[in-house]
């Protein structure tokens, strides 16, 4: 009996040597299948403010609440449960269990007090989900401009798809222990990434005047029953944007109700032709070049003048007109005239100069350049339907910058609405300083033309757009639209517009007005002028004095520093990396020795906090014959993966394809540098199946 | 001679003992969680098994201090008070069925088997009987038709709640304590094919048993084994050669069912290795040895035949039950002596233990009186 029990002893020791033994490994990846759950945790998408710190997007928890059907026996019941806290029939709850799949949502963005409500409940099979909901507080207000994002978070328009990468930031993850009902127990320490939160992004708008603007937007576009209207407000001296708004709008809260046509950015993705207002290149050139002084006669035809075979009206008939006299009103015969002595060689380039026909290169999604046809495709008529601003098309955006060219002394300035990008714990990511693009004319020319400008409204057809508070500069335009259908302009759709700045010797407020379609009353004197004084008047009754928004600060900056995005230059080799600064003409110093850059800090002068200089501390490729430690990969996309083992001198054999899910040698381990390390990508999805 | 057979008894103590302890050990830690869970004190389990190994070990003390002929002559009336309670089983309504079979009396927090307490009470009633009545050599049909009735009224019972697993257990013991009295083994064939045909007939009517046994040969030719039996080899093949440390099982997070019950072994295998699992394959080993060994030292024919029926029904469950972790056997809701989480399984074994303690003390003495005699064997 004996041997018989020493006999099945035999046969259980070599069935345990068989899988615990030569098991061991197929049976410890089995066991990690089932126990370890991915959890995402969720970064918080950063915030979006305005100059003065007033959120302008923001971030709110919400809660889904889900059942599974599988793990309810008795649904009335529960559903008696629920239908208290949601505020519903309970009938309608059972019908909606029995109607879906294994896991029904009951109620999406249900408030914190709900959930915590059904959370204390403690029902068994049903679920509460934790989402954040992006929400505009403004509604309507800079909607455009902010975008909106879809339902997972991605930015699909504005500021919301432009900076879309900064705001996400990274989603953390946990590897949890579960246990076999799916509940997850512990967090696996060394097995974390901690969710890296959005970055904020900081604008130059001024929510105070963004506001008033969009409200007498509004209004204008109502009482002159338009189509539509963009306002512009900037800073002429640094090119920030204060306020940019346009109708129609649309709710950003409910962006997905609304039509795909008022989400468009209509300040920089929609062209037209400008009319009047375009006349400063005309002007410019001509006061630059010499060809006119301020009180040259001009005979203006009596208002028809035939030309090329063309005829070209001005709306009230002038017979003699001094230079400045035909800008004041506006006649399109005395531009014309001066657009002929001008000749198509400057006047191009004094419209490419302006920004006309490019990008300003505003930090928004969907710019377009307008369009300035190229001298040599002018005709001999061309030339005068540009000088009163037909057969061109520009944005509301290059506009405003051109007058702000003026009415800063003669500086085009890159229009900035972005004023920093901000991580969360207040760290300066990046800093958007003005940015002259070129000199567009002389300080003189800038002031003789303020001079017109100026008398444009004391006098001229601007006269409704002047306060007594002060002097405004600034130029009317009521352009005809081009029939659609055939070549020539409507009678009867006009873009009115009004460009102009206070106070107009030391301007504080740059504003760009066009108004689409407004009728009866169509002109730009009387249609846009108004406008512009109403939304004067409230920003000045707010800040008045004129306050300080530091322009000249900021623009003394430029001068010594002409600020640029410094790239990120760490891992490149120290030549390439010096060469491209030395390219971009910014000052660097070098730190250390080795072919590689590790890291760059920027330099700043102590008192002023002014940009000096880059850093560049540089380093080796790590050592053949050392050792390095093996870094946790887990988790990471490829490109991420790669290069954390580039860096310590690694290889990487891939299999698959996604995020890493298994690497060796594991992670903390000493390895040669040089070494091949094995790393299994999967996707995420299947990453998820596997542990789940 | 006699200093080897003074150890033997203090030798089978100490494995018990060892047992005992790592059963607590290992039922604590695999307890612990389910324990947190339903009754918000992660002690609950260990406490209740503290208790009862407590208990047992008093009661195999005192057991080992009396004479164990005294069992073999009421061996009649225990084995009558089993099938009492066997029967109360089957026709009391208020036993409740778990999982489908009624095996359980509740005494206050206490979970009595009676089945347990049948397979001593037919152990002890055969010894004595067998090793009495084959002395007198009486009439051979006679003595088959009472023993086949005996056999039958115990094993039938427990065929009907039903536990096939015990059942085919006791037959086992029955048939090798036969075989062991030198008894014609053929005419014990009768009530050791019984439980069998019966068995049969039970596995065709209740689906899952059969289904166990199915799915059992099929996981053999390498199909899908059962979820227990799949979890049962995680845990053992993770455990490795050192194991995953004490307390560092995670199994026993709901993955693996019955983790200080019936799959203790396979919790042994992960946190402490083929190390532990081989330590108490050894322990079990030696157990068997000194046990067949006290056996055969036993002069007596009834304390022979106990000695035997004894050893061999713990060594029967040790070793099914590991076969059954190992997925050598199909699963079949046996408990592994001395380590799983004590019922009155647990209380009968050191009872059963506290018997054999005595029977080889006996022998000590009548060894000692026979002076150096080395020829007996």
């Amino acid at each position: 009996m004996q041997i018989g029990f020493y006999l099945i002893a035999a046969v259980l020791f070599l069935r345990l040597v068989q899988i615990q033994v030569f098991g061991h490994e197929k049976y410890t990846k089995l066991a990690e299948e089932q126990y370890l759950a991915w959890q995402v945790q969720k970064a918080q998408r950063g915030l979006i403010f305005d100059r003065n710190h007033k959120s302008l997007a923001l971030s709110n928890s919400s809660f889904d609440i889900s059942v599974d059907k599988r793990m309810i026996d008795n649904p009335e019941k529960l559903s008696r449960k629920l239908a208290v806290v949601l505020k519903k029939s309970s009938s309608e709850i059972v019908n909606k269990i029995k109607k879906g799949n294994n896991s029904v949502i009951l109620e999406r963005k249900i408030d914190q007090k709900q959930a915590t409500m059904i959370k204390v409940m403690n029902l068994h099979g049903v679920k509460i989900v934790e989402s954040t909901e992006r929400v505009y507080p403004f509604k309507e207000k800079l909607a455009q401009v902010l975008g909106f994002v879809d339902i997972d978070g991605n930015g699909l328009s504005g500021i919301e798809l432009r900076f879309n990468e900064h705001l996400t930031g990274e989603d953390g993850w946990r590897i949890l222990q579960k246990d076999a009902r799916g509940k997850k127990i512990l967090p696996i320490s060394s097995s974390t990434e901690d969710p890296k939160d959005g970055d904020d992004v900081i604008l130059t708008i001024d929510q105070v005047i963004q506001t008033i603007v969009e409200e007498e937007l509004r209004a204008a576009v109502s009482r002159f029953n338009a189509r539509g209207g963009s306002v512009i407000v900037t800073n002429p001296h640094t090119g920030e944007i204060l306020a940019m708004a346009s109708q129609p709008g649309f709710d950003a809260n409910r962006a997905a109700r609304t039509s795909p046509a008022a989400w468009r950015i209509r300040t920089i993705t929609d062209i037209f032709e400008p009319g009047s207002t375009f006349k400063i290149v005309a002007m410019m050139t001509a006061l630059e070049n010499g060809i006119k002084k301020l009180d040259d006669p001009i005979f203006c035809e009596n208002g028809k003048y035939k030309i090329f075979g063309e005829i070209i009206n001005d709306p009230k008939r002038h017979a003699w007109l001094s230079f400045k006299s035909v800008f004041k009103y506006s006649s399109n015969i005395g531009v014309a005239k001066i657009a002929r002595e001008i000749g198509k060689k400057e006047m191009y380039k004094s419209a490419r100069n302006f920004g006309f026909g490019i990008k300003s290169g505003i930090n928004l999604p969907g710019e377009v350049s307008g369009i300035l046809n190229k001298q040599n495709e002018w005709s001999r008529f061309s030339l005068l339907a540009i000088s009163y601003g037909h057969e061109v098309a520009v944005t509301p955006l290059q506009m405003a910058m051109a007058y702000g060219a003026i009415a800063n002394g003669g500086k085009l300035m890159k229009p900035v609405i972005i004023k920093a990008v901000k991580s969360k714990d207040k760290q300066t990511i990046s800093e958007f300083w003005p940015q002259s693009i070129r000199r567009v004319m002389s300080a003189e020319t800038a002031r003789k033309m303020t001079s017109i400008l100026k008398e444009v409204v004391a006098g001229g057809t601007g006269t409704l757009a002047a306060i007594s508070s002060g002097r405004v500069a600034g130029k009317t335009g009521t352009a005809q639209k081009p029939l659609e259908d055939r070549p020539g302009y409507s009678n009867s759709k006009y873009v009115a517009s009004f460009a102009g700045f206070y106070p107009a010797d030391h301007p504080e407020f740059l504003i760009y007005i066009n108004i689409d379609e407004p009728y009866p009353i169509h002109s730009g004197g009387h249609v846009a002028a108004p406008t512009f004084k109403k939304i004067l008047q409230r920003i000045l009754k707010i800040y008045s004095p004129p306050r300080q928004y530091s322009g000249e600060i900021l623009a003394n900056q430029i001068e010594k520093s002409d600020s640029q995005v410094i790239p990120d230059l760490t891992g490149r080799r120290v030549q390439t990396a010096t060469q491209i600064l030395k390219n971009m003409n910014i000052k660097y110093q070098t730190k250390g020795s080795g072919e590689i850059v590790v890291s760059q800090t920027l330099k700043t002068d102590q008192d002023s906090g002014e940009f000096r200089k880059v850093v560049l501390t540089v380093s080796d490729f790590p050592n053949q014959t050392e050792y390095v430690v093996m870094p946790k990969l887990t988790g990471l996309s490829m490109r991420r993966a790669i290069s954390e083992l580039s860096v310590r001198g690694l290889t990487a054999k891939v299999f698959g394809s996604g995020r890493v899910y298994n690497q060796v040698p594991e992670a903390g381990a000493r390895i040669k540098a040089g070494a091949r390390c094995m790393l299994e990508f999967k996707s995420r999805n299947q990453i998820d199946t596997l542990l789940n | 001679m006699r200093e080897q057979n003074l150890k033997l008894d203090s030798a089978l103590f100490l494995i018990v003992l060892i047992l005992l302890v790592v059963g607590v050990v290992m039922v604590y830690s695999a307890s612990s969680f389910k324990a947190q869970e339903i009754y918000e004190d992660s002690h609950y389990f260990l406490k209740n098994h503290f208790y009862k190994v407590l208990f047992g070990l008093i009661l195999m003390l005192l057991v080992s201090k009396i004479d164990y002929t005294v069992w073999l002559k009421i061996s009649p009336l225990i084995l009558l008070v089993s099938f009492g309670a066997l029967i109360y089983l089957l026709v009391s309504p208020d036993v409740v069925a778990v999982r489908g079979s009624k095996r359980w009396i509740q005494l206050g927090s206490f979970q009595f088997q009676p089945a347990d307490l049948a397979k001593l009470a037919l152990i002890l009633f055969l010894s004595h009987s067998l090793g009495r009545t084959n002395l007198m050599r009486t009439d051979t049909s006679k003595r088959f038709i009472f023993h086949l009735g005996v056999i039958a009224l115990i094993i039938l019972p427990i065929v009907l709640q039903p536990d096939a697993g015990t059942a085919i257990l006791i037959s086992f013991i029955v048939i090798t304590l036969v075989f062991v009295s030198g008894e014609k083994l053929r005419h014990f064939f009768f009530p050791a094919i019984t439980p069998l045909v019966f068995l049969l007939i039970i596995f065709l009517q209740k689906g899952y048993q059969w289904d166990r046994i199915i799915r059992f040969f099929a996981s053999l030719k390498g199909e899908e084994m059962h979820w227990q039996t799949q979890q049962s080899f995680i845990s053992l093949g993770n455990g490795g050669f050192f194991g995953l440390g004490l307390g560092g099982s995670r199994q026993k997070y709901h993955f693996l069912p019955d983790p200080f019950t019936d799959f203790i072994y396979a919790i042994v295998g992960e946190e402490m290795g083929i190390l532990g699992t081989l330590a108490i394959l050894i322990l079990l080993i030696a157990f068997v040895s000194i046990g067949v060994k006290i056996a055969m030292m036993t002069v007596e024919k009834p304390g022979k035949l106990l000695a035997f029926g004894i050893v061999l029904n713990i060594a029967i469950y040790a070793f099914t039950n590991s076969a059954v972790v190992l997925n050598l056997l199909p699963t079949t809701g046996i408990p592994m002596p001395f380590l799983s989480y004590g019922g009155s399984a647990l209380i009968v074994n050191l009872f059963g233990i506290g018997i054999l303690l005595n029977i080889a003390e006996q022998n000590r003495r009548k060894l000692s009186r026979l002076g150096n005699y080395s020829g007996y064997r």
